[in-house]
């Protein structure tokens, strides 16, 4: 197992190095000109323009850059966001060039993503502990009360649950637990995870992928529900709630962990809307920021350390399943 | 197979069943149904049988007439929407049907234990061997985690698995189908139980392999002085393992008696068609086996009178009317309206 995660691992430097190649060719040739956003209102003055443009590298061949580009990523120095060269922008790229996210200034584009993506973590944390146990417990109950009263509300309200867009469902507990019944006293922005304002965001997030996981849940105990190995856990005459947690759940939920790592994957490339709505300050905000300034490199950055989460991610979820199912091993 | 049929049962697993004590278990009038699309599946229909304290019994018939839904009717455990709508099933004073599903547990794996056909289906596969084994035990004998443990290496060892330390914490899939069935008799045996139902033990195992399991089942059950229930179709474990055999067909009993008799004088046309059909001796290469015409009937939709007169050589009117009920004859009891004057004795 040891061997195998050392070569995961070693495989994420090619996975990588393609990311890199596709965003950094998108952003080479995309719409947004880096010297222009830099020089703002100057950016009509030629000289000006062919200054500023050289002092960034940016005038060199794609290949020279991508290199340079790639290196500079690899060594830890993710450049430098737009908003840290100020008012004075265009003096200071000139001043410092491409070797400004060295100088360990505020704002280079890893702290910034860095910063952001723990407050990511922390809201997705609490939406993946809603999940794994509220979640999972309804699937349980849904499954072992199956075709039932009680199993038919679960199955429907995860449902509706699911249907309801965030930005539908995050204005409406907004409404509702702010304004009406003012059970929060601040509309949004984050205050610590564990803080009341992490709770209806937190809510709201886990409500889109809770329908998979109830389904999931309920799929694969009523799948195990039948087999003799249930039958022999009731001849020895075990308690119900111990036949379900020993014998049926750990085969039940390896479907469930597949989806548990595609819906953190999700949750930690930050939600666009949830973060917007509740004004957290996480990587989906500053995804949306960068993207609306035209902050080139910190978008390439966010892209790039959102690839970076869902590849971690999917080894550490290939990895768990040998702790769920004994006969999985790793070669 | 396991046992050679032409050998005698010389160790039957106590010395003579006392037909006079009292049953450990009393199976009355039992009727275990399925409702089905295609009517109503008699699954058990009318079965009563009695089972002494420290006897072995073979419960033989054909594939589903009904003998292991007869056991998972004293289990309680019957699958889907399987139920026992009448008779009773008495054990230790208690109507077993009429239990709670709190008295049943107690009962399930502390007074009467299962082993059943698929090693290989039957253990979890997520769950280590050693923790299958221990977790009954700290329900039943209230056991701490530890004790349980260590009541669970013994076990390991008294069955026959090698180095049980290193074993215990092995999962199913590193086992052979013969390892796990010892697994599966360590649990059923973990709790001392009373009862033993073994549900073919030993079907789905190897030929060299099943006659060790079943010597290790009659060993442990002779130590325990345990009743045990083996239902089986192989006439060879019934002569090597039981002191007395009863034949199922269609969900009801077709005969009964102490193992000598009912082989040697098989007095229903089902029972000698079983056991004509298991090769001999004194068959020569080249012999065909005996078998029973036709199939077992459909249990939505059974024959008026005799369940076997559809198949059975000897059948005549009376027989295709009226159902015979069971009759004794020497030793053993035959429901049969054919049975011959010279087995009257």
């Amino acid at each position: 197992m040891f061997l195998y995660t050392v070569r995961r691992l070693a495989a994420l430097a090619p996975i990588m190095v393609v990311v890199m190649l596709i965003t950094f060719t998108l952003g080479y040739y995309g719409p947004i000109d880096p010297v222009r956003a830099v020089l703002g209102e100057e950016w009509e003055d030629e000289a000006r323009y062919a200054e500023v443009k050289k002092a960034l590298g940016l005038d060199r061949p794609f290949v020279i850059q991508f290199l340079d580009y790639m290196g500079a990523m690899f060594g830890g120095n993710w450049g430098q966001s737009l908003s840290s060269f100020g008012g004075v922008a265009s003096d200071r790229a000139v001043s410092e060039g491409r070797g400004a996210g060295f100088s360990g200034t505020s704002t280079g584009v890893r702290e910034m993503v860095v910063g952001r993506l723990g407050i990511t973590a922390q809201l997705s944390f609490w939406a993946l502990v809603f999940l794994a146990t509220f979640a999972i417990l309804l699937g349980v109950l849904a499954a072992v009360k199956q075709n039932t009263a009680i199993d038919y509300t679960i199955v429907t309200s995860s449902i509706i649950a699911s249907s309801i867009p965030a930005y539908v469902i995050g204005p409406v507990l907004l409404i509702v637990f702010v304004l009406k019944i003012p059970v929060f006293k601040t509309v949004g922005g984050w205050d610590g995870m564990f803080s009341r304002q992490a709770i209806l965001p937190a809510i709201v997030l886990a409500f889109g992928p809770m329908l998979v996981i109830v389904r999931q849940t309920r799929a694969g105990i009523v799948e195990v529900l039948g087999k003799d190995f249930v039958r022999t856990a009731r001849a020895k005459g075990m308690p119900e709630r111990l036949v379900v947690a020993r014998h049926m759940l750990r085969t039940a939920m390896i479907p469930v962990l597949t989806s548990m790592g595609l819906i953190t994957s999700g949750l930690l490339t930050g939600s666009l809307f949830v973060e917007q709505i509740f004004n957290i300050p996480g990587i989906g905000k500053l995804a949306i920021q960068t993207l609306l300034s035209g902050d080139h490199a910190v978008f390439m950055g966010v892209v790039l350390f959102q690839s970076l989460i869902i590849v971690t991610v999917n080894l550490l979820t290939d990895l768990l399943y040998g702790g769920l199912d004994p006969r999985v091993t790793y070669s | 197979m396991g046992t050679d049929r032409g050998s005698q049962p010389e160790s039957p697993l106590t010395d003579g069943a006392e037909p006079d004590a009292k049953p450990l278990l009393r199976i009355q009038a039992l009727h275990t149904q399925f409702e089905t699309k295609q009517g109503t599946v008699r699954a058990v229909d009318g079965l009563s049988l009695d089972l002494y304290e420290g006897e072995v019994l073979g419960l033989v018939g054909e594939s589903g007439c009904g003998k292991t839904m007869t056991a998972l009717s004293i289990m309680g455990l019957l699958p889907g929407n399987g139920q026992a709508v009448a008779g009773e099933i008495n054990f230790e004073g208690k109507n077993l049907l009429q239990c709670s599903s709190e008295e049943m547990k107690k009962i399930r794996g502390g007074k009467i234990a299962m082993v059943f056909q698929e090693p290989m289906t039957a253990l979890t596969p997520t769950m280590t061997i050693g923790r299958q084994i221990s977790e009954a035990m700290e329900i039943h004998l209230d056991l701490s985690r530890e004790e349980a443990r260590e009541r669970a290496l013994e076990l390991l060892e008294h069955v026959g698995i090698p180095s049980p330390r290193a074993r215990f914490d092995n999962y199913i899939h590193q086992f052979s189908g013969g390892m796990r069935q010892r697994v599966m008799i360590a649990i059923a045996f973990s709790c001392q139980p009373r009862l033993l139902l073994a549900d073919e033990p030993t079907t789905a195992l190897d030929v060299t392999v099943q006659a060790q399991i079943l010597d290790l089942i009659k060993q442990l059950a002779q130590e325990a002085g345990m009743t045990a229930l083996f239902i089986t179709h192989d006439m060879g474990i019934v002569a090597g393992s039981c002191d007395r055999v009863a034949v199922m067909y269609a969900g009801r009993m077709v005969e009964i008696g102490p193992v000598d008799d009912v082989l040697l004088n098989p007095r229903h046309p089902y029972t000698q068609g079983l056991l004509g059909s298991v090769p001999s001796l004194d068959s020569r290469p080249g012999d065909r086996l005996f078998s029973i015409s036709g199939l077992p009937p459909d249990l939505a939709s059974l024959p008026t009178g005799c369940k076997f007169w559809p198949r059975c050589p000897l059948a005549d009117d009376r027989c295709r009317e009226e159902e015979p009920m069971l009759e004794q004859y020497g030793e053993s009891q035959a429901a049969c309206w054919k049975v011959m004057p010279l087995h009257t004795n």
